[in-house]
């Protein structure tokens, strides 16, 4: 095996992802060639870290966030202030809301319920004609190739 | 950012998808956000990423095929979403690690260990220099090392979250973690261990 083609193989050798012949000959070459050796290690070495870094546990209340953003439920314990309040403080609320709602049916008219705002229908009718979520293209890959990294 | 609630009618179908799409959330979030974090670099970018994509996937639920793993489907639709994003940003500023390292000199600097603070971590240094390679590189190739490395997909399944082959998939990794791995021996020799270093 030659030192380059030993380099195009070595990410895949780490992933494990090589049949066993080739991932022989891989191991193989590593083992006398130091130059490939170091490369191969500086490969183990970013795909450890890469997974190390990786365990940031999920931020306080984003899975109440979605959960609001989606299907619309609030879990209990996403308003853990309101759980907590004292009995009276739900007195004082009770209260509060009997005035309003007196005061609302004093002042509010009756009126029929509006009709979609424009931008709502707008926005439903990307999503009905044909809109697809899961199809935003992908340039080609000769397109992709285009990072490049210094001398 | 705007999120869009979606409020499905009280038919029978949108009582049996809630639940399910509930569990669905609970089971994939914290994956998602690990993904996530690691494509965009930062947590605000990476909340909304998660956010976005569970209401896109919450809106065409009725279009998931269950034969196909569900956290699969999601990141199919968040790679999408980061990579359309990352496309439109481009588009306004050429960002490539070559003009970061030029024209922003400061955009990465090697912490001295004589005047950092003990508590700075080593690790955390080589997370902030993993983040900035990853942020100049192409992000069809980021998104498959991210699947590869912090999700722990097969190439297979890679190939298909991000419909592509398995030959692409592997030639986006490798040109990654190539990438990577110049990037943290130029910016960062010192934070390579020495049978690693040059
Ligand atoms: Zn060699």
């Amino acid at each position: 095996m030659t030192c380059s083609l030993f380099k195009r193989l070595v990410d895949a050798y780490v992933d494990s992802e090589l049949d066993g012949a080739e991932a022989m000959e891989v191991w193989r070459h590593a083992d006398h060639c130091p130059d490939c050796a170091r490369e191969l290690a500086r490969a183990r070495y970013v795909k450890v870290k890469m997974e190390e870094g990786a365990g940031h546990g999920l931020p306080d209340g984003l899975e109440d966030r979605i959960l609001l953003a989606t299907t619309g439920s609030v879990s209990p314990a996403a308003k853990p202030e309101v759980l907590r309040r004292p009995v009276w403080a739900w007195g004082l609320t009770a209260a509060a809301a009997a005035a309003f709602a007196i005061m609302a049916i004093a002042l509010l008219r009756p009126t029929p319920a509006p009709p979609p705002t424009t931008a709502s229908a707008a926005e439903d009718s990307i999503y009905s004609e044909g809109f697809d979520p899961l199809a935003i293209p992908i340039p080609a890959p000769a397109s992709a190739r285009t990072a490049s990294f210094g001398p | 950012m705007n999120i869009n609630i979606r409020m499905w009618g009280d038919d029978k179908e949108s009582a049996a998808v809630r639940p399910a799409f509930e569990e669905q959330v609970r089971r994939t979030s914290r994956q998602a956000y690990a993904v996530a974090r690691r494509l965009t670099g930062n947590a605000e970018e990476a909340e909304d990423l998660v956010q976005e994509s569970f209401v896109r996937a919450y809106r065409f639920y009725h279009r998931y095929d269950p034969n196909l793993p569900f956290a699969s489907w999601l990141f199919r639709i968040m790679t999408n979403l980061h990579i359309d994003a990352a496309r439109r940003r481009s588009r306004f500023r050429l960002f490539s690690l070559d003009s970061q390292s030029e024209a922003t000199g400061a955009a990465y600097e090697p912490a001295d260990p004589a005047d950092s603070p003990e508590t700075r971590l080593l690790d955390q240094e080589v997370d902030a220099s993993l983040n900035l390679g990853l942020r100049g590189m192409n992000p069809e190739f980021r998104t498959a090392l991210v699947l590869s490395d912090v999700e722990g997909l097969s190439y297979e399944e890679i190939a298909e979250v991000m419909e592509c082959s398995i030959g692409t998939v592997r030639s986006r990794i490798h040109r990654a973690r190539k990438i990577l791995r110049e990037y943290l021996t130029q910016s960062a020799p010192h934070l390579i261990p020495p049978e690693a270093g040059r």
